[in-house]
């Protein structure tokens, strides 16, 4: 896969709260993500992992400003996206051209009374991109073709589908526009086993051919690592360790990947049965009173005193590896 | 009859009757089970794997039913048994767990309530025993701060604790099996992994027999001794796991091991899908159900279907190639 240097999106100190108060004396926030910074680099794909309720899927979608950050700066290729410290933050509209987003169920994300086709075409209408009639006609052909599906189904409802054809036609919408960013949202966990496989191999082609940046977002760390250069893994809206794929089930530091790439099955009985696993206790704590220190103590097999007090800095620890823990 | 198996499957055909046509989720599928041995079903949405052990348990639902072949359990055949002697065996015999905790606990009552339920229902026993065993259950099964759980509604713990108490709940009245449909899908990976653990621990201290019903391969690999691969309504390869995984003989089991990514790769390789869609069992094909999507695709096997073919100790495959080769001269690689 190739690699330019250049940094494409850059996120500083991003932090996102969900008001979930019941009176106006007593103000209750959920912290979905808290105080996250990191890079994308044009060309790659950085992948997330998680448990459910880590902020994965609340990271992605407040990067592309679906919800409203609360605090932080976002820079896309140079511009700001957004930036708490400026009064007016910018418009997005132009920005959606370039940033795209697939999501994970793809019979809740299209419209069942609109036809693939029109589905297809609703960026393209939006910000105007088709000339004529024929154009416009041509251009989903040509996407239609693009994703494995055939020019006649342009006319069909998202029902006739089934979800992997579906997913593909979710994938054709997010191309239209010729976006550079692609943010995918759990694309094949809705799917079935042999249908994901092909979506990723997809997924893969269509980065070669058009230079694509990927935030690809799923909660199975193996499809993560197959398709990803690096992987942020997160815990609790923060992010514990951000490392390059392969470094990361090598060398993993933070003792929550360590428990992350153990407690994953292995298709390999010999192999499963000789490994040790190391095996988290209890259950992840509310997002609404996360606790104190490092969000991870409650649960850590080597947690101390300072764990619970202060929280870790998220540094590089080894070159290109970044994680937030006090005893590495 | 000889009491060698707990189950024994023989032919069991399941098919459901909607106004589109006959839709047979079950075609012909065989299989036994010994005391103390933990089966995987593995295949994807609309296999059949569920279809198959809701049909064990009675609780296939209209427009479903058994149309051929016969379970018999412990000696004695399932499929005879009227409603009140079906009550009797579910539970006593057989129990099963659920995918989602949550739809499976009445909302309305206590885990402890609910837990004695099963106890008052199949044994002539007094409310403190129940009571009791209800307790030791949960204990066993990893709850800790077991009197304050007993009075706590299903909403009141999270994922994986629910499913806690679906497996206490499903062994609460010692049955000789216990069938699992799914039980971890719905859970993280790091909860997963404490009920593999939990199951795996259970396994070595009663020695219940378990069909382990899943679409995670991982999963087979790890809990159970053996498994059956399903496409399409039939059992396409059986065996022990070791040989499974080591040797998979047919190409549909080879496609699954080779489509997923693994978490113990040294480098990057590109998955080899399976190309097309599941078959759709309104038309299913006349051969080999998996014949539209395989590599290895011949004449034959959109004609017919194969029988099946042995290759290996306790090893068999229902595949063309394996048949033909076994003509050849018994090898039974064929790549």
């Amino acid at each position: 896969m190739s690699k330019e240097e250049k940094t494409l999106l850059t996120i500083e100190h991003l932090v996102k709260y969900f008001d979930v108060s019941q009176s106006i004396l007593h103000k209750e926030y959920v912290h979905a993500v808290e105080d996250v910074s990191f890079e994308i680099k044009k060309g790659e794909t950085l992948g997330l992992v998680g448990e459910s309720g880590c902020g994965k899927t609340t990271l992605g979608r407040t990067i592309l400003r679906l919800y409203e950050p609360t605090s932080g700066k976002i820079t896309y290729d140079g511009g700001i996206l957004y930036d708490k410290s400026r009064g007016r933050q910018p418009d997005m509209f132009d920005f959606r051209k370039k940033m795209q987003m697939i999501f994970q169920d793809p019979s809740a994300s299209l419209d069942p009374r609109m036809t693939v086709g029109d589905i297809i075409a609703e960026p393209l209408d939006v910000h105007k991109l088709c000339a004529s009639r024929k154009d416009r006609t041509d251009r989903i052909h040509e996407l239609i073709e693009r994703v494995g599906l055939t020019q006649e189904q342009a006319n069909r409802y998202p029902h006739e589908f089934s979800g992997g054809q579906q997913q593909r036609i979710g994938i054709a919408r997010a191309l239209a526009v010729r976006p550079e960013f692609i943010v995918c949202d759990e694309p094949i966990s809705a799917l079935d086993v042999s249908i994901q496989s092909q979506i990723v191999n997809m997924l893969e082609d269509m980065q070669e051919e058009m230079g694509l940046t990927y935030l690809f977002i799923a909660h199975d760390i193996s499809v993560v690592r197959h398709i990803s250069n690096r992987i942020g893994v997160m815990y609790l809206g923060s992010m514990v360790e951000l490392a390059e794929s392969f470094e990361l089930n090598r060398n993993p530091i933070h003792p929550y990947t360590k428990t992350l790439l153990s407690a994953v099955p292995i298709p390999d009985p010999k192999k499963s049965r000789q490994r040790q696993r190391i095996v988290l206790q209890g259950d992840i704590p509310s997002p609404v009173n996360p606790p104190s220190g490092c969000r991870f103590h409650t649960r850590c097999p080597y947690a101390k005193e300072q764990c619970k007090m202060e929280v870790p800095k998220f540094r590089e620890v080894e070159p290109g590896h970044f994680a937030a823990c006090h005893i590495i | 009859m000889e009491k060698t198996n707990l189950i024994e499957v023989k032919d069991l055909r399941v098919s459901f009757f909607t106004p589109a046509g006959e839709v047979k989720a079950v075609n012909g599928i065989s299989y036994d089970l010994d005391y103390g041995e933990v089966m995987g079903i593995v295949g994807e949405s609309g296999s059949g794997k569920s279809v198959e052990a809701y049909s064990i348990i009675g609780l296939l639902q209209s427009p479903g039913r058994v149309v051929g072949g016969s379970i018999v359990v412990d000696g004695e055949d399932v499929l005879s048994y009227d409603e009140k002697r079906m009550r009797e065996f579910r539970g006593n015999t057989v129990s099963m767990i659920f995918q989602n905790p949550m739809t499976c606990l009445n909302p309305v009552y206590t885990i402890g309530n609910q837990l004695m339920e099963a106890v008052l229902c199949h044994e002539n026993v007094p409310k403190e025993e129940a009571r009791k065993r209800a307790m030791e259950m949960l204990t066993l099964v990893g709850i800790n701060n077991v009197e304050k759980r007993m009075r706590q509604y299903p909403h009141e713990l999270s994922g994986g604790m629910r499913q806690r108490v679906m497996i206490a709940m499903g062994m609460i009245c010692n049955p000789k099996l216990l069938i699992a449909d799914e039980p971890t899908t719905a859970l993280d990976v790091t909860i997963q992994a404490q009920i593999l653990e939990l199951m795996k621990d259970l396994k070595e201290k009663i020695k219940m027999s378990c069909i382990f019903i899943t679409h995670n391969l991982g999963v087979v690999a790890e809990i159970c001794d053996k498994v059956s691969v399903m496409y399409g309504g039939r059992i396409v390869e059986q065996g022990l796991v070791d040989d499974v995984f080591e040797n998979p003989a047919h190409p549909y089991t080879r496609g699954l091991l080779r489509s997923m990514p693994r978490v113990d790769a040294e480098s990057y390789e590109r998955l080899i899908p399976i190309e097309g869609t599941p078959v759709d069992l309104l038309n299913a094909p006349k051969g080999c159900p998996f014949a539209p999507r395989c590599e290895n695709c011949m004449k034959i096997c959109l004609r017919e279907m194969p029988e099946y073919t042995t290759v290996g100790e306790k090893h068999r495959s229902a595949c063309w190639l394996n048949s033909m080769n076994k003509v050849e001269g018994g090898k039974t690689d064929n790549e």
